[in-house]
């Protein structure tokens, strides 16, 4: 009969399933509802926190960075000057300088900084960059003349953090050929 | 874990469904008739556990006590149903499972007979399938199976005398 061999083979087929050789159930975990008010509530309040770190630190101290305080270089304009920001005009003036020296000083990252004319620059350029050379080299920079070295603002930042600050309140005044990091 | 029922004035336990202890209880049986339905046991297994995570969820609508067992089946069968559904499509994407237990491959080892029975079970449709499960397995009857599936009851009737019809001329016996 059917039925016979059908129910002989579906209790054969589910004794396969032993009640040891099977995983225990187990209760859902929790799934925790969405809080709209949680959405808004979380990132206004770490936006809150952030602003309240940001305002209340103390800029960082010098002593607190390991090692010499970085610093950057802003390179004036000189006659002819390739740089695109001194296209088409003309040296930078001693009122532009003054204007620059202004900003540094108001700049609350900058430690120190001092103005290398290019006189200065020329001798330097000499001693460091021309004298370190290879020789083939040495040819070509040595014909390098006074007046096609720039002047610059040469400024310690007081932490490294800072430093993009200052490249960039400097980079966009008149008068600034570039800004590059490093002495 | 336990669930307030519409009460009806007659204060007691009894009438608090705990669907751990419900699924507790059945939980074997409920794997061996899913285990019929799919074929193998660790689809069946995963089958059941999704019913009893879907049951314990929705356990504030559960109200009725004794439908309890057969609103569980019935969550089984529709476990199945949609792993079965799920199969005849998924062959675009290979999925991996067990052999079922009517093909030759599989681990557990039935003789050809069983296997033969079972696997002209398998290409009945899902409705006469699931009846005959039900019936000469599980040895409900006739109003309880029509619980679980979520059918009348003639149409239970009309499905195993189908179901049956079509594995005598299957399996060659004249019923």
């Amino acid at each position: 009969m059917i039925d016979q061999r059908l129910r002989e083979a579906l209790s054969e087929a589910a004794q396969t399933a032993r009640l040891h050789s099977i995983q225990p159930l187990r209760t859902p975990s929790k799934r925790p509802r969405p809080r709209v008010f949680l959405l808004v509530a979380v990132p206004t309040a770490i936006a809150i926190g952030v602003l309240v770190l940001v305002r209340l630190t103390p800029p960082p101290m010098e002593a607190a960075t390991s090692g010499p305080p970085p610093r950057l270089s802003a390179f004036l304009c000189l006659k002819n000057d390739a740089f695109p920001r001194c296209k088409g005009r003309r040296e930078a003036t001693i009122d532009e300088r003054r204007r620059i020296e202004q900003v540094l000083r108001s700049l609350p990252q900058v430690a120190s900084f001092k103005f290398e004319d290019q006189g200065e620059a020329y001798r330097n350029f000499r001693a460091k960059i021309v004298a370190s050379a290879d020789p083939q080299e040495r040819e070509f920079l040595a014909s390098v003349r006074p007046e096609e070295v720039p002047a610059s603002f040469r400024v310690k930042v007081k932490s490294a953090a800072g430093l993009a600050a200052v490249a960039r309140a400097v980079e966009g005044l008149p008068g600034v050929a570039n800004v590059v990091s490093g002495p | 874990m336990e669930v307030e029922l519409l009460s009806h004035g007659e204060p007691s336990a009894r009438d608090r469904v705990d669907v751990a202890v419900l699924f507790a209880d059945h939980h074997l049986g409920l794997v061996r008739l899913a285990l019929l339905m799919v074929g193998d046991l660790s689809t069946a297994e995963d089958v059941v556990q999704d019913a009893f995570a879907r049951t314990h969820a929705g356990r504030r609508r559960l109200r009725d006590p004794d439908r309890a067992l057969a609103y569980v089946r019935s969550a089984v069968l529709n476990g199945c149903r949609s792993v079965l559904r799920r199969r005849s499509v998924a062959f675009r994407r290979p999925l991996p499972y067990e052999a079922p237990i009517w093909s030759a491959e599989s681990a557990a080892m039935l003789s050809e007979d069983r296997r033969e029975v079972l696997l002209a079970l398998s290409g009945l449709p899902r409705r006469q399938r699931e009846a005959i499960v039900l019936r000469y397995y599980f040895d409900l009857s006739h109003q309880e199976i029509a619980a679980a599936m979520g059918v009348g009851d003639s149409s239970v009737r009309s499905a195993i005398t189908r179901g049956l019809a079509a594995l005598g001329r299957q399996l060659g016996e004249d019923t």
